[in-house]
Parts: structure tokens; sequence; C-alpha cells
């Protein structure tokens, strides 16, 4: 039925969006500022695992793996060598940001540097299920199974474990945690490190489902953005949501642009209209406190 | 205990804290009183490793300090309560005081909760929650959950109600009876000189005046100019 493989695609857009949306906004928790580079995250962490997939020859779950830990580290090397230096010097939100483009534009041409601007696939093999007559890919399956898992296992470090307590802890009041013993700028690291890790396995989601473009990372950021904002800017709880609720938004919005003859190519506007809406309507999104932080 | 030497610091090029010695013997209650922009807060935030110094020397235990960074001073039994977004409010009561006692292996919650029974019925609710009294109960014992051997606390009864101050004050002498030292800074200076052994006057970044508390209280100029006493 029709119906269903609409309910089959939002729930895979919606697993996709949620692991770097969640990337996006523990960061932006923590440094307050819209970290653009975060869309070449995605892109990097989908290339390093093509290295590991088809270079290497390797199960993609290897990559994805290797996706990771690499695109965790550059987010830790992206802080180390820009951010933390424009922290030090008393930078305002506006300049990270701006510096945060610049570091994307340079991963960016360096990506298409290496493999070029044409697109690639990685080496999987495709089976296909079909229920309640739609049909779905094991790694569609996939997808959907490790993204709650990662998100399980997020909830579990934030609400049990000590680190996960000091992230939040840090992201609510960092001059009361320096205060209370905690080394702010070693949390930040395991922030950028979860952070960049989560945007490395979307990119290797986003690549898996559809292919790997330099320009990967940049199609869905701002649908990310909107689940971000749309969650309330810095709520975990609210960007998987959120994440969700975009899935099904723009893969049944899309269904209706095509039934009115519209070009199915204004799929991104339907993010844009949903930020726009949440941004008159209920500014701090749906989780979003209504003070300002 | 503390000894602060000659200290200079402000922020950039604005000099707040002009060469300010004070100290702060085992045990001892200490209060800092002063006008609003008089540099107490700046002072006790250099102390805290928050501020840097221009110049001068600070000494804690017989260690130089100068300059050391706010989680190492903790890790070396300061405290540090601030005057306002003093808990983590989006954090529940009982994560609050995790976080203060995120250095130690063990925290003891018992003697906390036995000093402040209204936090161990609220530890699961989130601390935006509390009332102002109830935050201010919070936010000493989160700093009190590493047993700091000196407590700073910047001014703990701002925006408080008259009788929560008298709370928050005995609360403060208790803490005396565990050895631990005070260093306060007020602009309530009453409430907070009923409970303290000394006080320093700062007045425009200087240190003006120093001495017991019954020297502070029974200064004519003094009270007439910092304590709202008339006459004199």
């Amino acid at each position: 039925m029709f119906l269903t493989q609409l309910v089959i695609n939002s729930v895979v857009t919606g697993s996709i969006y949620v692991l770097i949306a969640i990337g996006l906004t523990i960061v932006y928790r923590v440094l307050k500022f819209a970290n653009f580079s975060h869309a070449e995250l995605i892109t990097f962490g989908a290339y390093m695992a093509y290295i590991v997939n088809v270079s290497l020859g390797m199960d993609l779950f290897y990559g994805a793996l290797a996706a990771f830990l690499l695109t965790g580290a550059l987010g830790i090397a992206t802080d180390r060598l820009v951010f933390k230096k424009l922290r030090k010097n008393g930078s305002n939100v506006i300049s990270m940001m701006i510096a945060s483009i610049g570091i994307g534009l340079v991963l960016r041409q360096s990506i298409q540097e290496k493999w070029g601007p044409n697109q690639v696939w990685y080496d999987i093999e495709t089976r296909t299920f079909e229920i309640f007559g739609g049909s779905i890919t094991e790694m569609q399956v996939y997808i959907i199974l490790i993204s709650i898992a990662l998100i399980l296992i997020l909830h579990f470090m934030f609400t049990r474990t000590k680190l996960g307590k000091a992230m939040r802890g840090v992201s609510d009041n960092p001059q009361l945690a320096m205060a209370s013993g905690i080394d702010t700028e070693k949390i930040l690291l395991w922030v950028w490190f979860i952070g960049g890790g989560l945007a490395g396995i979307g990119g290797v989601f986003r690549g898996a489902d559809t292919r790997l473009v330099p320009l990967l990372g940049w199609e869905i950021i701002l649908s990310a953005f909107a689940v971000v904002i749309l969650g309330g800017i810095g709520s975990f709880y609210g960007a998987i949501i959120a994440a969700y609720i975009l899935g099904f938004a723009e893969n049944f919005g899309v269904s209706i642009l095509s039934d009115l003859s519209i070009s199915t190519g204004y799929r991104p506007a339907i993010a844009f209209m949903i930020l726009i809406i949440v941004l008159i309507v209920r500014p701090s999104g749906i989780m979003g406190k209504k003070e300002a932080a | 205990m503390l000894s602060v030497e000659n200290v200079v610091s402000g922020y950039g090029e604005t000099t707040v804290v002009n060469d300010v010695s004070i100290n702060v013997a085992p045990g001892e209650i200490v209060v800092i009183i002063g006008p609003n922009g008089c540099g107490k807060s700046t002072l006790l935030k250099t102390i805290f490793g928050l501020v840097r110094p221009g110049s001068g020397k600070i000494a804690f235990n017989g260690e130089d300090i100068t300059g050391a960074k706010p989680f190492e001073l903790v890790r070396k039994g300061m405290g540090f309560v601030p005057q306002t977004e003093n808990v983590f409010a989006s954090l529940s009561v009982m994560e609050n005081l995790e976080m203060g006692g995120y250095t130690i292996r063990a925290p003891d919650l018992e003697e906390i909760f036995r000093m402040f029974p209204v936090l161990e019925e609220k530890k699961k609710e989130r601390a935006s929650s509390l009332s102002g009294g109830e935050r201010q109960m919070l936010a000493m014992a989160r700093a009190l959950m590493t047993r700091p051997k000196l407590l700073l606390l910047d001014e703990p009864s701002a925006g408080l109600a008259p009788k929560m101050v008298e709370v928050v004050m005995e609360k403060i002498k208790e803490l005396r009876e565990g050895d631990s030292s005070v260093l306060i800074i007020e602009q309530n200076a009453k409430s907070a000189l009923s409970i303290a052994d000394r006080g320093y006057i700062m007045v425009m970044g200087k240190k003006v005046f120093e001495g017991k508390t019954h020297e502070i209280l029974d200064h004519k100029e003094i009270g007439r100019l910092y304590l709202g006493k008339r006459g004199g």
C-alpha cells in the first residue's frame, strides 16, 4: 500500500536526521552557536566509511564505526584549532558561526579535491523486504535500528553516567560547573567527539540510503537545523521527536506536491516552511524553555 | 588558610580591585562589606580563579594558587557559591548535589541532608522549581559536597526574605563547627556581621578598614556610611 511506503520512508528519513540533529544540538547546548561545519562533518563521516567499505573492502558496519571515531576526532580538531582560540579571545557567537562556515568550506572543498564532484556508492548488497504492501531495504532496517539503539545509549549516558550528567551541567551553567571542580574544557572534548561522531554516522546513513557527493552534508544540514529549532534549541528529547516529525512532513509533503503536479524539487522548502512556522508560532520549539536561556 | 597579598585585578584595562590584602584563618568567618561596585565581588572571583589578577599573590594553605583554575582549587579544598545562577537550573536537586561532589568518589549525602532536610524532600525536583530560599540552600549544599576547608560566598542573602536570611546565616555558622573557614561578601552588612569574626570594608577597589566585628559595628563613621545607622 502506498501509505505504508510513505510511513517507512518517513521513519527512515527521521532516523537519518535524528543522530545528525542530536549532534548539532549538544554542541549548540554547550557552545551556544550554530555550527555550520556540522554539514561537512556529516560528509566527512560518509567518505571515511567509503574508504573502509570500498577502498579497504570491509563491511560497512566497520565503515560506520570508523566514521564515528574519525569524525568525532575531526570535531575535536576543529575545536582545538579554531573554536577554542576564538573562545579564549572572547569572540561572540556570530564570529564562531562565521568561522564554522569557513571550516565547512575548507572541508567541503578538500573532500571534493580528494574524491571528485561525482557521486559514488557504498559497496552494499541491498536485500528488500516486503511489509504491509510497502518495501524496505535491509540497509534501511539497520538505519532505523541503529538510530534507536544510539538514542537509548545517549539517553542512558545523559541520565545515568557521571560524564553525561557533567555534560548537562556544563551546558546548563559552565561557570558553576567549573566551580564544582569539573574541568569544562575536558568535557567539551567529549561534547565535540560525540557530536561529531553522531554527524559521521548520520552521513554514513545518508550515503547508504542515497549516494555520496561532496555536498551530502550540505543537502541535509538545513533539515537538521529545522529539526533542532522545531525540537527546541538544545533539547535532546525535542530533537528526537522533531526529527521524526520532519521525516513525516517531508515525505508526506513530497507526496502531496506530486499529487498537485508541483515539482518534488521543492522538498527542501518543506523543512524551511516548518522552520518559519515554528519561529513565528512557537519560537521555543516543542520542548524548548519558555524563557530565553 | 587564605592569604591575599597586594592583589590588583579587573577586566581588560579597567582595574577594579586595587592593591588589596586580606587573610582568613582556619575556622574563621570573615566578611567583606562594601557598596555596589566596590570590587568585592571581583576580589572573590579573583581568589577563586575566575578572574586573573594583574599582580599580587594568593596563597591557600601555604601553597601559591595565583592564577590557578577553579576546578583545581575545588580539588585543593575551596568551595564557591556565586551570587546568581548558583544552581544547575535544568538539573534535579540530586543531580546538582552530584555535580557538587563531582571530584570525590563517595560523596556523603547523609550529612548534607541532615543540614538541609528540605533538599532530601525535593531531591527529584528540578532546581528551577525551587523557591528562592531553597535555591540558596541548594547552592550552598552543592558547594559543601566536597567538604571544603574554605567556602567563598558571594552575597548569600541577596534577594532573600529577612526570615530566610536568618536561616542562611545560621547554616553558615554551622559550617564553622565543622571546622571550615568562610569568606562572605555582603551588601547586607548587618546580618553577615552578626555571625562573622572579622570584617573588611572595601570602597572603590581599595580596602579602607579592617577589624573585629564589634570594632566595625561600634565605629561611628562606618556605622553611618555602611550600616545605615543614623547620627554620628
